[in-house]
């Protein structure tokens, strides 16, 4: 149902499957679900006892990739032949996204031994399943880091949240850069060093704009989503609210 | 004494039409113009007859119904936080300058 409303990054997210008030130990793991936007019925794509995240359409689709377990999943639009694309033993691998036309994916991961601190990005042939390193921010600095890779609908650039320090090392933060699906440099789209920490991110359709959710440095642990240019330009905040998290930008086919 | 009148008619007319099929629609303009006899008794007409001699229809536009997508951003909101959870998660949809934000499940818990 959901494939005919074409928001490919959009309609599906986790939820917690169960949730017991009484003892909130027993929360158990998200699992993925497919979400009519128009008529709002849900549909249960995974049952499983491990955390199943960061859902995301394939550009035609047919698929869904998703993390869990460590690895990098796919399975179809219906929830049915799941299996992990990823196979690299002790590597922990999240947050995919397809090339334009599916034959890639990028994802963040860290290695045997590492934590989430350490994670950068790679690129995967969905065939051939050859990956390439694409970042080397954890190795850079003990901070550095690079993770939730978006690729652009349309182009070859790839936007991923990276921690940084300035030159002097003095000053280290979130902030948003580009590369290419090479690796190569495509510039940086937002340049605060952390005074924002921008935690999460999703293109727009055209390609042009990114929508971010920034999280307050504050201490309360709120966001808000912000909208900025692929160039930095034009950095606005669209919602005045304080509570929300992980934007999709997509497409919504009224028929 | 019959009161009778027998006379011819000329008429001219204009209009726009809308014609639709399936996700097509036409806006047509039409000028037609006709030439007629009547007779009538007794202010009743018992014959008349009346032809057109010309009629132009023109196609002034066309188009298709509009499937343009909608832009869409979606976002999840946490809201009461209870010192260890989030009692309420709900995915909302906004347009891209903000406006039209709209919960889409309004559950607190999917169970």
């Amino acid at each position: 149902m959901c494939r005919k409303i074409q928001i490919p990054k959009c309609t599906i997210t986790s939820f917690y499957r169960t949730f017991d008030r009484l003892d909130y130990n027993n929360e158990e793991d998200s699992e993925i679900f497919v979400m009519d936007v128009l008529s709002k019925a849900l549909t249960r794509l995974t049952d499983n006892n491990f955390d199943d995240g960061s859902p995301i359409w394939s550009p035609d689709g047919s698929k869904i990739a998703y993390s869990s377990q460590g690895d990098v999943w796919i399975m179809d639009a219906n929830g049915a032949n799941k299996g992990n694309l990823t196979q690299t033993p002790g590597a922990t691998e999240a947050n995919p996204s397809w090339s334009p036309n599916g034959s890639e994916m990028v994802f963040d991961a860290y290695p045997t031994g590492g934590s989430s601190f350490d994670r950068d990005i790679y690129r995967i042939d969905t065939n051939t399943r050859q990956i390439t390193r694409l970042t080397f921010d954890s190795e850079t600095s003990s901070s550095g880091r690079s993770y939730k890779p978006s690729w652009s609908i349309n182009s070859d650039l790839i936007s991923f949240i990276s921690r940084r320090c300035n030159p002097a090392r003095t000053i280290c933060g979130n902030d948003i850069y580009l590369i290419n699906s090479q690796g190569n440099d495509g510039g940086r789209v937002t340049n605060d060093y952390g005074a924002k920490d921008e935690v999460a991110l999703s293109w727009s359709p055209d390609g042009k704009q990114l929508v971010y959710q920034y999280m307050i440095s504050d201490g309360r642990g709120y966001s808000e989503l912000w909208v900025v240019n692929a160039d930095g330009s034009n950095n606005h905040k669209i919602l005045d609210v304080d509570d929300v998290h992980n934007p999709h930008w997509g497409l919504l086919k009224t028929k | 004494m019959v009161d009778g009148v027998v006379g011819a008619s000329a008429g001219i007319s204009a209009g726009f039409g809308l014609k639709t099929s399936g996700d097509n629609s036409e806006i047509h303009g039409k000028i037609a113009g006709g030439l007629g006899v009547s007779a009538e008794v007794f202010s009743h007409v018992i014959a008349s007859y009346y032809k057109d001699i010309f009629t132009f229809d023109t196609l002034l536009a066309q188009g298709k119904k509009s499937t343009l997508p909608l832009e869409k951003i979606l976002f999840e909101r946490y809201q009461n936080f209870d010192g260890k959870v989030y009692l309420n998660k709900d995915i909302y949809s906004i347009n891209p300058n903000g406006s039209g934000s709209t919960n889409l499940t309004n559950t607190s818990i999917i169970l």
